[in-house]
C-alpha cells in the first residue's frame, strides 16, 4: 500500500475562537500505478486533504501512511521523516509556474534534487530525465523559464517535482488555464507517469478529465468523503453528485437528459455514440416525444 | 465599429501580424478564438493601446487610435483580463466600480446611480462593501466588468475572462455575458479557447498564426470542424457527438448545443 489515510480529521486554529473543523474522519488508500481524482466544490476540503499527504498539514486526529513514513496525530514526527516524505510524495500546487524562479529552465528543474543534497552531476542527470518525461526539449534548457508558453512553464514546474523521483505525485488543478493543446500534452505526461508506476492523485474541477482518465474517484463534500469508486459508479450517483455541488461529465449529463437513467452511463463521446445507437431502434419504434415509454421499454 | 486595417505588429524576434484586417460591428457579440500564440491576446492589447502597431491603422467609432488620443479610446474600450486581481484599485467592490467614474469627474449623484445599476446588473448585490480580493473568482471578474460598464465602454473586451473559474463560476459568468449581449448596446469581444462558451455569439472569428482562419456564424464555422481541430481547438461535446451521429444518419443535422442535440435525438 502506497498511501493510506485512516480516520483523518483536521481542525484549523485548534483551541482558539476561530477553531474550524475542515476534515472529518477521512479514510482512503492509493496504490501504485493508480490514477485517482479528488473532486468537490470549492471549500469542500480537497486541498486540505492533499496537504496532509506530504506533511504540510498534520492531522488533528488519525494516521497518514505514505512512502517515506507515517504521520500520527498527537505524536511528533521527526524532521528527518518529514523530509523523507516530501522527497517521496511530490506535490504540485495550482499554477506551479508561479513558483519558477531560476534563470534557466534546467537550473529550475535541478533546484529540488540539489536542495535534497544531490551533487551537481546527479542533479543535472535527474533534471534531464524529468525534462524528457514532461516533453521539454533540450533546446529550451538554457532559456529563461519566463520566456516559455503557459503550458511549457507548467511542465517545467512539474519536471522540478519529478526530478526528486517521488513515488506519489499529487497535482492541484493541473489543467486550469491551459489551452486544449497544452491540456492534451499534460494529460499525456500524467498517463505516462502512472504507467511507469507512480501513484497519481489529481485534485480537479474538470469532470471530463475524471471521466476519461481516473481509475478511482473520491468525492469530497463539506470536509467529508461523500462517495468513492470508479468514475462510472460515482457519476451514476446523481443525487450525491448534485449534493456535492458538482456536475456530471458532459456526455453523461446529455445522455441522462435525453434518455433518463437506465443502462450504462456514457462518460465519453465514443461511449455516448455507442449508447445512442443502442437506443436508436427503440426511439424509432416508439415515435416522437414518448420519452417515458422508451425509458420503460429500455428497462425491460 | 472597430476597423483594423493592414495591421503589422511583431515582438523582437517574431512577427505576429503582417497585413491583418478585421472589422467588429457595433452591438455584436463576437468570439475571438484560437490557441495560445495565435495572436488573440496581442490583438486585444493593440486595441486598447497597450501595444503599439508598427504599421496599419485601427479605427474605433471613426477615431483613429494614435499615441495622442489613446485616452479617448480607452474611455470607449474596456478590457477585463484573465486575472482581475491585477486590476483592482478600490478597497470595496462599490469603490472599485466607482474608480473610473471618479477619474472622469462624474458628479456624485450620478455616480451612485451608475454604480448601483451595474452592481445589480452583474449580480453583485450584497457584495458592495466587501473587498474585491475576498470575492470568488467569478465575482471578481464580474466586478471588473461592472467597472468597465460603469464608465460607459461601448466596446468590452474579455480576454480569457473565464479560464481560471471553476465550472459554477464559469456558468454564472457566461449567463451574465449572454444577458449583456442581448440588448445590443455595446460590442462584446470575447477571447477564449473554450468553444462551448461561444456557440451563441453572433460571430466567431478563428485566429491562427496571426491570420483569420475562419469567420462567420458559429454554425457556419463549426460545420468546418476539421479545420478547427487541425489547429488544436477542441470542439464542444454537442458538435463532436452530433457530427458523428449525423455522418451515420442517426440525426438530421449538426448540433451546436446540448439542448439541440437532445432534441435532434428525438426527431
Amino acid at each position: 500500500m502506497d498511501v493510506k489515510c485512516e480516520h483523518v480529521s483536521y481542525t484549523y486554529h485548534l483551541k482558539t475562537p476561530m477553531e474550524q473543523r475542515v476534515l472529518h474522519d477521512i479514510n482512503f488508500s492509493l496504490s501504485q500505478r493508480s490514477f485517482t481524482c479528488i473532486i468537490g466544490h470549492t471549500g469542500s476540503g480537497k486541498s486540505t486533504l492533499m496537504e496532509h499527504l506530504n506533511g504540510l498539514l498534520l492531522p488533528t486526529v488519525g494516521k497518514v501512511t505514505v512512502p517515506g513514513g507515517t504521520i500520527l496525530a498527537g505524536v511528533k514526527t521527526s524532521v528527518k521523516t518529514i523530509k523523507k516524505i516530501r522527497q517521496q510524495v511530490g506535490l504540485v500546487f495550482q499554477f506551479p509556474e508561479h513558483q519558477l524562479f531560476e534563470t534557466t529552465v534546467l537550473g529550475d528543474i535541478m533546484f529540488g534534487p540539489k536542495n535534497a543534497g544531490k551533487s551537481q552531476a546527479e542533479a543535472e542527470a535527474a533534471a534531464r530525465m524529468a525534462a524528457k518525461i514532461v516533453g521539454i526539449d533540450e533546446a529550451l534548457f538554457e532559456k529563461s523559464p519566463f520566456d516559455l508558453s503557459g503550458g511549457q512553464m507548467r511542465r517545467v514546474a512539474i519536471a522540478g517535482v519529478l526530478a526528486m523521483d517521488p513515488e506519489v505525485l499529487i497535482l492541484d488543478e493541473p489543467t486550469v488555464g491551459l489551452d486544449p493543446k497544452g491540456r492534451k500534452a499534460l494529460l499525456k505526461v500524467l498517463v505516462a507517469l502512472q504507467k511507469e508506476g507512480k501513484a497519481l492523485l489529481v485534485v480537479t474541477h474538470d469532470m471530463d478529465l475524471v471521466a476519461t482518465h481516473a481509475h478511482h474517484v473520491l468525492v469530497m463534500c463539506q470536509g467529508k468523503k461523500l462517495l468513492e469508486g470508479t468514475p462510472a459508479y460515482v457519476f451514476s450517483q446523481h443525487e450525491l453528485i448534485a449534493q456535492a455541488g458538482l456536475y456530471l461529465p458532459t456526455a453523461a449529463a446529455v445522455y441522462t437528459q435525453a434518455f433518463g437513467r437506465d443502462g450504462a452511463l456514457p462518460l465519453t463521446v465514443a461511449d455516448f455514440i455507442k449508447e445512442v445507437k443502442a437506443k436508436r431502434p427503440l426511439i424509432k419504434e416508439e415515435g416522437k416525444f414518448q420519452k417515458g415509454k422508451v425509458q420503460e421499454a429500455c428497462l425491460k | 465599429m472597430i476597423e483594423i486595417k493592414n495591421l503589422t505588429f511583431g515582438y523582437e524576434d517574431k512577427l505576429v501580424f503582417d497585413g491583418f484586417d478585421l472589422t467588429f460591428q457595433k452591438g455584436d457579440f463576437v468570439a475571438l478564438i484560437g490557441h495560445n500564440g495565435s495572436g488573440k491576446s496581442t490583438l486585444s492589447k493593440l486595441l486598447v493601446g497597450l501595444e503599439v502597431a508598427q504599421g496599419g491603422e485601427i479605427w474605433i467609432d471613426g477615431i483613429q487610435l494614435t499615441a495622442e488620443n489613446v485616452d479617448v479610446i480607452r474611455k470607449k474600450v474596456g478590457i477585463v483580463f484573465q486575472n482581475p486581481d491585477n486590476q483592482f484599485v478600490g478597497a470595496t467592490v462599490a469603490d472599485d466600480i466607482a474608480f473610473g467614474l471618479e477619474n472622469r469627474q462624474v458628479p456624485r449623484a450620478e455616480m451612485v446611480v451608475l454604480v448601483d445599476k451595474y452592481i445589480k446588473q452583474m449580480g453583485l448585490a450584497g457584495c458592495e462593501e466587501r473587498s474585491p480580493h475576498h470575492l470568488s473568482g467569478g465575482q471578481k471578474q464580474r466586478t471588473a466588468i461592472a467597472g468597465a460598464l460603469a464608465v460607459g465602454a461601448d466596446f468590452l473586451i474579455l480576454d480569457e475572462a473565464t479560464s481560471m473559474l471553476d465550472p459554477t463560476g464559469r456558468r454564472e459568468m457566461m449567463q451574465h455575458i449572454r444577458q449583456l449581449a442581448t440588448d445590443k448596446q455595446r460590442t462584446i469581444i470575447m477571447i477564449t479557447h473554450h468553444l462551448d462558451e461561444v456557440v451563441d455569439a453572433d460571430r466567431l472569428v478563428v485566429l491562427h498564426a496571426g491570420k483569420v482562419l475562419k469567420s462567420g456564424t458559429p454554425r457556419a464555422v463549426f460545420e468546418q470542424s476539421d479545420a478547427l481541430e487541425a489547429v488544436g481547438l477542441e470542439l464542444p461535446f454537442a458538435v463532436q457527438a452530433s457530427k458523428q451521429l449525423y455522418e451515420q444518419s442517426i440525426i438530421p443535422h449538426l448540433c451546436l448545443t446540448n439542448e439541440e442535440l437532445i432534441q435532434a435525438l428525438w426527431m
